[in-house]
């Protein structure tokens, strides 16, 4: 799963294949992650692990950690 | 960060201030407001439209709650190829993210909340592909295109003093002026009017009325035109009237009648414009709004040019996005310029239109749609 999502960030970000994605990673350190990264990320979430994110999940995705947890109590349900 | 979307209350009024400022602080170039309180003395463009805020709020450590984003739904019936559906004017989006990155997650959530509440949204305006709110509607998988924005050039000397737009830089300020004093501006227009002119004639069969408000024979222009538009508002008599409600000053209603029968209006404003960021202190005329039949929107458009002509209009702008009212405006003379003016629809809204077959090109949006026609 973390290669997943470091996939879809790179996709929803526009990011090179080469750049390295860690859970501890917040806005301040993926380049394009400010308000349409985030609703890109949330279509490509959505796209790529076939989940519907409410409000609640959307606010609450603020680091590539707590992506990886939200996805992967999605997945568990 | 814990978010909760809830209709906007007065006792948010607090917390909805220090929003505004935390934004102008932050060099925000928005804001959101409060609602408006209807005043039935003066009321405003769209006054009579139903229209709800919602705030999103961030529950403090404190106990206390701070705004930090909001929002508008402005509710509409449309007409959907054969359907009437109630449809969201998706206004006003507005997040803290503007001023701190930390809430780059609330302008998604904003729009998925408003998606949940009213999947048939749409959105006006916006300023170009490039503004934020256009890339986050596209980012959301919603149509655009751009509404075409025609332009007419009457009086060629004001229109190059004060043509903003066009006197950016010292270089085109000096352009602008030795245009309008050489009299070079005067050959170019035209030269313009030669390379677009007026072949639409005015029809002694029509009769042009200027009326105080939109009656039932408004009704009758709803029922006999409405099948020939693919998506567009209700314009019946009701809606007109709440749209454009008779006490706002400076516009003004053609009626238009071919044989006694009402066929078509038209909503024109005709403004003597100061310090306008675009326009200057020019007399801008406007055609705001217009419906009628296809077969009669050249004529409807003709007269109404004419009118704004009569009344001195320097300059007569629109947007129109109806294919038929396209060619209407081209065959008037018009010449289409750039455009800042989007339409957007969510994705199950152009799910909806391309299960009815309805194209951008069947879609009639104008000025008088969205957040209606200010700054005109």
């Amino acid at each position: 799963m973390q290669d997943n999502i470091a996939t879809v960030f790179r996709k929803a970000m526009r990011l090179e294949e080469s750049f390295a994605i860690a859970d501890a990673m917040s806005f301040d350190d993926i380049p394009g992650w400010d308000s349409v990264g985030h609703m890109n990320l949330v279509m490509e979430l959505e796209s790529h692990f076939g989940i519907s994110l409410d409000m609640d999940e959307i606010v609450g995705l603020d680091s590539v950690g707590a992506v990886r947890a939200i996805i992967a109590r999605k997945s568990a349900d | 960060m814990k978010i909760r979307v809830i209709e906007y209350a007065d006792e948010w009024s607090d917390a909805l201030a220090a929003f505004n400022v935390r934004l102008a602080a932050g060099g925000g170039k928005v804001s959101f407001p409060p609602p408006f309180v209807l005043d039935v003395a003066a009321p405003a463009f769209h006054h009579g439209l139903k229209e709800t805020h919602y705030v999103a709020l961030e529950e403090g450590s404190a106990g206390g709650c701070a705004v930090r984003g909001a929002y508008v739904m402005k509710f509409q019936q449309f007409w959907l190829s054969g359907d009437v559906i109630l449809v969201a004017d998706f206004r006003l989006p507005v997040s803290e993210a503007i001023v701190d990155h930390n809430y780059s997650p609330v302008a998604a959530g904003l729009l998925v909340n408003a998606q949940k509440r009213q999947p048939l949204l749409y959105g006006l305006g916006m300023g170009g592909f490039q503004e934020p709110v256009a890339r986050l509607f596209k980012a959301a998988g919603w149509q655009m295109f751009s509404v075409p924005f025609y332009f007419q050039i009457i009086h060629p000397f004001p229109f190059f003093k004060n043509i903003l737009y066009l006197r950016k830089s010292v270089v085109q300020r000096v352009a602008c002026d030795f245009l309008a004093y050489s009299g070079l501006g005067w050959l170019s227009v035209a030269a313009m009017k030669a390379l677009h002119p007026r072949r639409v004639p005015v029809s002694d069969s029509v009769q042009v009325e200027v009326v105080d408000d939109f009656g039932p024979w408004a009704d009758d222009i709803w029922e006999a035109g409405k099948a020939h538009y693919g998506f567009c508002s209700v314009r019946d008599a009701a809606t007109l009237r709440k749209m454009y409600p008779r006490q706002v000053p400076n516009c003004v209603r053609l009626k238009f009648t071919a044989q006694g029968r009402p066929i078509g209006w038209s909503l024109l404003m005709n403004t003597a414009l100061s310090d306008h960021a675009h326009f200057g202190n020019m007399r801008l005329g406007s055609i705001v709004d217009c419906f009628a039949a296809t077969q009669d929107a050249a004529q409807v458009l003709r007269q109404s040019q004419e009118y704004l002509v009569r009344q001195g209009a320097d300059l007569i702008v629109s947007n129109q996005s109806h294919h038929i009212w396209r060619k209407a405006f081209q065959r008037c003379g018009f010449v289409r310029g750039p455009s800042s003016v989007l339409f957007a629809s969510s994705r199950v809204l152009t799910e909806l239109m391309e299960r009815k077959q309805v194209s951008p090109d069947d879609v009639h949006v104008n000025r008088g749609d969205g957040d209606g026609p200010i700054n005109l």
